[in-house]
Parts: C-alpha cells; structure tokens; sequence
C-alpha cells in the first residue's frame, strides 16, 4: 500500500512528459509559461501565511489549550472522551505540523493501539488544516470576503470528529 | 469570521501569557512564526512554480483532459451546475485525484488554478462562488486513499498492524465529505450563494470528443 504513494509522483511526472514527446508540444516553454504563474502566486500569499502563522504560533505557545483540556476534564470523561484529544480537535484546523506533533505525541504516550492512540491516528488523518486551506485558496484568487469558507470548512472537521469516534468504535 | 478569529488568536495568546507569565512565549513565538512562514513559502514558491509549470505541460500534452474525461461521471456528481466546457474542471480532477493519492504538493496548485478558473466565470468575482465552497469542502476533509503520515508515526511507535486504523480512516473523511457536501448544499442554497454558471459552450469539435 505504502508503495502507491511512493511511485505516484513519479509515475504522474512520467505520463506527462511521455504524452508531451509523443505529442511533440513545446514542452519547456509550456513549463516556463505555468510557472510563472505559480510563483506570482506564491508571493501573493506571503502576508496571509506571515500574519495567520503568527497569529496561531503566539495563541498556542500561550500555553491555554493545556488550561482548557484540564478545565473540561470532568465534562469529557463523561461522555468517554479522554481530555487529551480535545486540544487535537482544536489543533486541526488550525495548523497541519503542531496537530501531527501532537498526534504523535498521544501515540507515544498512550500507545498506537490503545483507545487514545488510535483515536488520535483517525482523527489526524481524516480532516486537514482548515484555516491554512481557505487562506492559501481564498487568498490566491484575491478573496477578501470568505464568507461561509470557515463555517463550513469548520463544520465539516466536526463531522469528521464525530465519525473518528463512530469508525473506532465500530471497527476496534 | 477569518478576521475574528484570526484577532482571537491574538487576544487570548497575549492576554492569557501575561496572566500567567508566560510572556516569554510570546516574543518567541512571534519570531519563530515569522520564521516559519517566510521558510514555508520558500518551500510553496518552489513547489508551487514547479507543479504549476507541469500541469501547463500536462495541459498542453493532453493528459489533464484524459483524466476529466475518466472521472467526468464523479465530478459531475460533485459540480453538478458547471457545463461539461468549463474550463474549472480539469483541475478540479486534478485536485481531487492528488488529494486520493496523498499528494500535497499537487493539490495545492490544481485547487488553486481551480480556483482561479471558477472566479473567472463568477457572475461577481468579488464574492465565493458554490462550486469555490464545494472545493474547499472537497480539500478540508482530506479524503485520501493512503494516509502516509499517520500510518509512518504509528509504525515508528510499534504498532501491531500500522495500517489498521485504514478503514475508520476512510470511512470517516468519506462519510465527513458527504455529510460536509450535504451541509454545504442545503446552507449555500439558504444563503443564495451563486454558482460559476456553466462556463464558455462547447464548440463542436469538442462536443463531438466528449461523447
């Protein structure tokens, strides 16, 4: 399985450039021409990232996700939630390399197959860093106004929590 | 709301720090966050430029139209308001297929370029679109077929079987993305979002390849 995305980049670059011989298009300067536009692109976004990294560095090493999980110990535990996950759940969307930290970090602790750790695998890997994604996408196409973008991208990370918890236990 | 939260952060980090004192963090945190960002976008200029530029290749040599012409039924599904002609759709196949194989770095570009062609036919390109929210639907869900980084982590702790938590894994973004869709499609309609609308009409040539 893990041999699939292994050979997947490569394969894809393959096809590509065997298309582009067989068909015999100008592929360099088709290549050129794209890829000045990706790196407009990639300045364009410089500001959003600066600013919402930032923002979610200084939020996060203010140390208030550990004061919530203790502060909601008591409710958590009876609905057989184990505390440590919710400040997983708010890491999500939030950003991709302190949630997979963080997951590991659970893993390590609880152990991969315990509840926790397991838990934490499924619900790491079946939702993704919202905010970076409606940032990067909005941004690129000169959004100012999102709109609906967070609630709905907020709405749907919550279905996939709630269905971690339904798939573990259905599957375990 | 981006705009809120993204205040929130900032209020709560620095208020709560320096009732706790803390604020030590904050001055590193600030520094390190700049830091990381500026070295992100060093790495997303790269694979931005670069993935950007293959795809026009792919674009010109065929290989994306293959694709929209293989997944047509399911991007249909997925865009049912955009015509078979509009130009959005060979990305959206992209985006979709890189996202179910775990390629990060091609489906930043593609939903980007998606992006960029579903604005372009917007009635109102100062506002989202429906097909803009479906994709960002599509892409925070993160449905993928092999999920490497989780699967490697729990490897590196000894799990006994990596790989077994695949199945919830599947089940769960699968079943988000659908009640993700779901939730979109009832909401956006309440809200009149408007649509891309159909794209340009097919000239003949083309309409004749697309059966």
């Amino acid at each position: 399985m893990a041999q699939i995305g292994l050979y997947a980049v490569p394969v894809f670059l393959l096809s590509i450039f065997v298309m582009a011989f067989i068909k015999n298009t100008n592929a360099f300067d088709d290549f050129v021409e794209g890829a000045k536009e990706g790196l407009g692109t990639a300045a364009s976004l410089l500001p959003n990232l600066v600013g919402m990294i930032v923002g979610v560095k200084v939020f996060l090493a203010s140390g208030i996700l550990d004061s919530i999980s203790a502060m909601l110990d008591p409710l958590l535990s009876r609905i057989n939630l184990h505390p440590q996950l919710l400040p997983l759940m708010i890491l999500r969307p939030l950003s991709g390399s302190a949630t997979v930290g963080y997951a590991s970090e659970l893993i390590n602790i609880h152990g991969p197959d315990s509840l926790v750790g397991r838990l934490a695998s499924v619900m790491q890997a079946s939702s993704d860093t919202t905010i970076y994604i409606i940032t990067v996408y909005f941004a690129a196409v000169g959004l100012k106004e999102m709109k609906h973008a967070l609630k709905l991208g907020l709405i749907t990370d919550l279905f996939a929590f709630g269905l971690a918890i339904v798939a573990v236990s259905l599957f375990f | 709301m981006i705009h809120k939260i993204w205040i929130t952060l900032f209020l709560v980090g620095i208020a709560y720090s320096i009732v706790t004192g803390t604020v030590i963090n904050v001055n590193q945190a600030v520094v390190a966050g700049a830091r990381d960002a500026i070295s992100l976008i060093i790495t997303l200029a790269g694979v931005l430029t670069f993935w950007t530029g293959v795809l026009q290749v792919a674009n010109k040599a065929g290989v994306l139209r293959g694709m929209e012409k293989a997944l047509r039924p399911l991007i249909r599904l997925i865009y049912p308001k955009l015509g078979p002609g509009h130009p959005a759709i060979k990305y959206l196949t992209t985006n979709m297929v890189s996202n179910l194989f775990g390629l990060g770095n091609v489906a930043t570009p593609t939903g980007i370029k998606a992006m960029k062609e579903l604005q372009a036919t917007s009635p109102d390109p100062s506002k989202p679109t429906f097909e803009m929210y479906t994709l960002l639907v599509m892409n925070t869900a993160g449905f993928t077929l092999i999920p490497t980084t989780i699967i490697g982590i729990r490897a590196g702790y000894q799990a006994a079987n990596p790989a077994d938590v695949l199945m919830p894994i599947l089940f769960a973004s699968g079943a988000s993305v659908i009640l993700g869709l779901a939730f979109h499609q009832i909401y956006s309609s309440l809200k009149g979002v408007t649509s891309s609308g159909k794209g340009p009409k097919l000239g003949r040539r083309q309409a004749i390849w697309r059966k």
